[in-house]
């Protein structure tokens, strides 16, 4: 079958833009601004045994509020028309998703807020967003209107023991499972909130097809470097150091969830990529965007690199891309997982581009874990250890002290970038770079 | 700002002493410019007089530490306002003594100093954070604009005018990060790029990537019978519930713990906080980070001397890499002075 006769995939995304949010008795879309039903909220999230308690709070740009202990954020949206629903495998089937329309609220996320539990891994974990000052300029959820979900677990699913992890890293059974139940509220939550778009006419509507295109045009294809802690694709948590494909609608409709920890990124990235929706913008117009690949995993020894590498670079070629455009993960053993492919395509003869974060810091440390200067299209998505002050806020939610190390969130805080929520992901949103002097 | 005092250092080569023949040639002095120097007169104009030459042949300030000192204290007996070396070009012992002389100087001096080299120059890398650097063609055929680059920057920075960016004075990055906003978001700029390079046309990277340094190994230890060996540790081995809080990742710190009395390390009392892979086995049998207990059996057997009482550990997970230079250099003088001859390195 030729790329003529394939049918494609289109969907439409409507933005419903939204200026106020409140609380009220009915949750409701009324003259842009969103009224939220507490209590029916609130009944919606804790009909989970994982959870005792669950504060729902709201937090608006300009307030004098830092949320700590955040985790995942997500963008609420609706399926309107279409097979399938929005985050298939949590709260609609998994079934492929990307096509219809679907309906965004555009200017809303839902912040899931918790201090870990018994077991659960703190490595990399911290992440703030602050509401007004400097952090909220930086980061992308201090401009955005925030319902934010603060759990209080389940403390009788966490015996006595549970607390001792085999693996620093992953945690305990019993703690990703229940970071999974707050990952499934705070999509439960982003879904409930969606529908209350499902029958208003959006502000904007923006079409993504992959329809055919001018044979000449150079093929494209995007990389998605994913974190170890393995994101959730259509709800299965796999790892997937070989590489899965996946069209861009399919993340439009949050078909990839992000492991809520890890420094990098969110599925409210995944929903809006940025990246994503410039390839799809130039479709057709000056490149031909083929789709993405997601790869990435535990890839503990040199072997699982060399398969890893191989394989995602082979199903490049398999697409007979000209170019591919990488989400690169900087730091640890991503660095070399992501730089062997980049080897790899550009011995294939593709073209490759990375975005990439600056992990360095001093003048001898150029920033890389490892590189290969095959990758010499690079660019900078900003540095991780930048150092950002933030004042001191009125109201702090979440906790008082960081997780680790267990910093005074109360007062002035000086903490690198990478604890700035979506500051610096290389999805590719923000201006923030690094210049070499 | 009327005539500053320039120092102009020069190799036995460009002092018009002789060729290779001459290179083990002690420290010497002439008065005012000579070779290069009258080029480099010629560019700097009426603000500045290069008032003397110092010169070394390029074997004997390579093996002689001391040579160095010679070489300073004669610069300094002309009082320089600026002190320029070279320019080296691709040249390896010309461009080691520019790079150490310029930094020597400018520490002593306190003034502006500016040396001149190929950015492949193995020295470029290794004082390009330290040292002002002009950036110079691979050979001598470039001499005239790498002596009229290294004067702008030796009077720019005379005169206090702040440096613009590398690539617009021509001078090699040092290194110092400059957190900006980019006039378009990172996923425009990454698609542009890619079109660019997609299409044979030309595109700059925001970025490079390194040249990494190379460490040379040390010689095999010639008796390991007779040899005191260690064990260091980047797996985040430590004693169980972690008292001294080492990091699972960005570590701080290094620690040491007493090994001497052990035979093994019992997952009991031992256990990696490592944060960046599946710890579940080693956390099972620690000696599958630090082998402690075959290393015992060797020394029984005498297969090894004697295992130095001390484990060295941290955790290698996202560190910065001057932290864990740093590291290496206090772990490494460490087991220097307690005599160790051989060190059983486990990375994880």
């Amino acid at each position: 079958m030729t790329d003529e006769e394939a049918p494609s995939m289109r969907l439409e995304i409507g933005s419903v833009n939204v200026r106020g949010l409140d609380f009220g008795h009915r949750t409701e879309l009324a003259d842009h601004t969103l009224v939220i039903d507490h209590d029916e909220l609130r009944a919606l999230v804790l009909d989970d045994p994982h959870f005792t308690d669950v504060r729902v709070r709201l937090a608006r740009p300009g307030e004098s509020v830092r949320l700590i202990h955040t985790l995942d954020v997500v963008e609420p949206r609706w399926k309107v028309a279409g097979p399938g629903g929005v985050f298939p495998g949590f709260v609609s089937p998994p079934v492929t998703v990307g096509e219809g329309r679907t309906h965004r609220l555009a200017g809303v996320a839902v912040v899931e807020v918790g201090a870990p539990v018994p077991g659960e891994s703190t490595v990399f974990r911290d992440r703030l967003i602050d509401m007004s000052g400097p952090g909220a300029e930086l980061s992308p959820f201090g401009r955005t209107l925030n319902v934010v979900l603060e759990f209080t677990p389940n403390l009788a699913l966490f015996p006595p023991e549970s607390e001792v992890m085999g693996d620093v890293l992953a945690g305990t059974a019993e703690s990703n499972e229940y970071v999974r139940a707050v990952q499934t509220a705070g999509l439960k939550a982003a879904a409930y909130l969606g529908r209350t778009a499902a029958a208003v006419a959006p502000d904007e509507l923006e079409t993504f097809e992959l329809g055919p295109c001018d044979s000449h045009l150079p093929r494209v294809v995007s990389l998605h470097q994913e974190v170890t802690l393995t994101p959730f694709l259509y709800g299965v948590r796999v790892s997937l150091p070989l590489g899965a494909m996946i069209h861009p609608n399919e993340l439009f409709d949050g078909a990839l969830v992000r492991w809520n920890r890890g420094y990098v990124g969110s599925t409210y990235w995944e929903q809006n990529h940025p990246i994503v929706r410039e390839l799809c913008r130039h479709h057709g117009r000056d490149l031909n965007y083929l789709g993405g690949i997601v790869f990435g995993g535990v890839t503990a020894s040199a072997a699982d690199k060399e398969a890893s590498s191989s394989s995602v670079s082979k199903m490049a070629r398999l697409l007979r891309a000209d170019a591919a455009l990488a989400v690169g993960i900087n730091g640890s053993n991503h660095a070399v997982d992501l730089m062997l492919t980049i080897q790899k395509c550009e011995r294939a003869g593709i073209k490759t581009t990375v975005v990439y974060n600056d992990v360095g810091d001093g003048p001898d440390d150029p920033g890389f874990i490892f590189a290969v200067p095959e990758a010499d299209a690079i660019v900078n998505a900003g540095c991780r250890d930048q150092k950002v002050v933030l004042p001191k806020m009125e109201t702090i939610i979440g906790g008082e002290l960081l997780a680790a190390p267990a910093l005074d969130a109360r007062g002035e805080l000086t903490v690198p970038m990478r604890y700035l929520h979506g500051a610096i992901d290389p999805m590719g949103h923000s201006r923030l770079t690094v210049r070499f002097e | 700002m009327a005539n500053l005092r320039v120092v102009h250092y020069l190799n036995q080569f460009f002092a018009g002493i002789g060729a290779e023949d001459k290179a083990d040639t002690p420290p010497g002095q002439r008065s005012g410019p000579v070779g290069p120097g009258r080029v480099l007169q010629q560019v700097l104009g009426e603000r500045a007089q290069v008032v003397a030459t110092v010169y070394c042949g390029d074997n004997h300030v390579a093996e002689h530490p001391a040579a160095l000192d010679s070489i300073l204290t004669l610069v300094a007996e002309h009082r320089p306002d600026i002190v320029v070396a070279g320019p080296a070009f691709s040249a390896g012992r010309y461009g080691m003594a520019c790079g150490e002389i310029s930094l020597r100087a400018g520490e002593r001096f306190g003034v502006p100093v500016v040396t001149g080299m190929h950015p492949d120059n193995a020295a470029a890398e290794m004082y390009r954070t330290r040292v002002w650097i002009a950036s110079t063609g691979n050979t001598a055929t470039g001499m005239a604009p790498a002596l009229e680059r290294m004067a702008r920057l030796a009077l720019k920075l005379a005169s206090g005018t702040p440096l613009g960016p590398p690539a617009d004075e021509g001078y090699l990055p040092k290194g110092r990060r400059v957190f900006v906003l980019a006039e378009r978001p990172a996923a425009e700029r990454a698609v542009a790029m890619l079109l660019r390079k997609v299409r044979g046309e030309p595109y700059t990277t925001e970025w490079p990537v390194p040249r990494y340094q190379r460490v040379t190994p040390a010689a095999p230890v010639r008796d390991p019978s007779k040899a005191t060996l260690a064990l260091v540790t980047t797996g985040g081995l430590v004693p169980r519930g972690n008292p001294d809080r080492l990091e699972s990742g960005y570590a701080t710190k290094w620690l040491r713990y007493s090994i001497g009395g052990e035979d093994t390390l019992p997952p009991e009392r031992w256990q990696s906080v490592h944060g960046g892979f599946d710890t579940t086995r080693i956390n099972e049998d620690p000696h599958r980070v630090v082998p402690l207990d075959v290393v015992r059996e060797l020394e029984r057997e005498g297969g090894i001397g004697r295992l130095h009482p001390e484990l060295f550990t941290t955790t290698g997970n996202t560190s910065v890499i001057p932290t864990l230079r740093r590291f290496a250099q206090e772990i490494g003088r460490e087991l220097k002075a307690a005599g160790v001859e051989g060190v059983i390195l486990t990375s994880t």
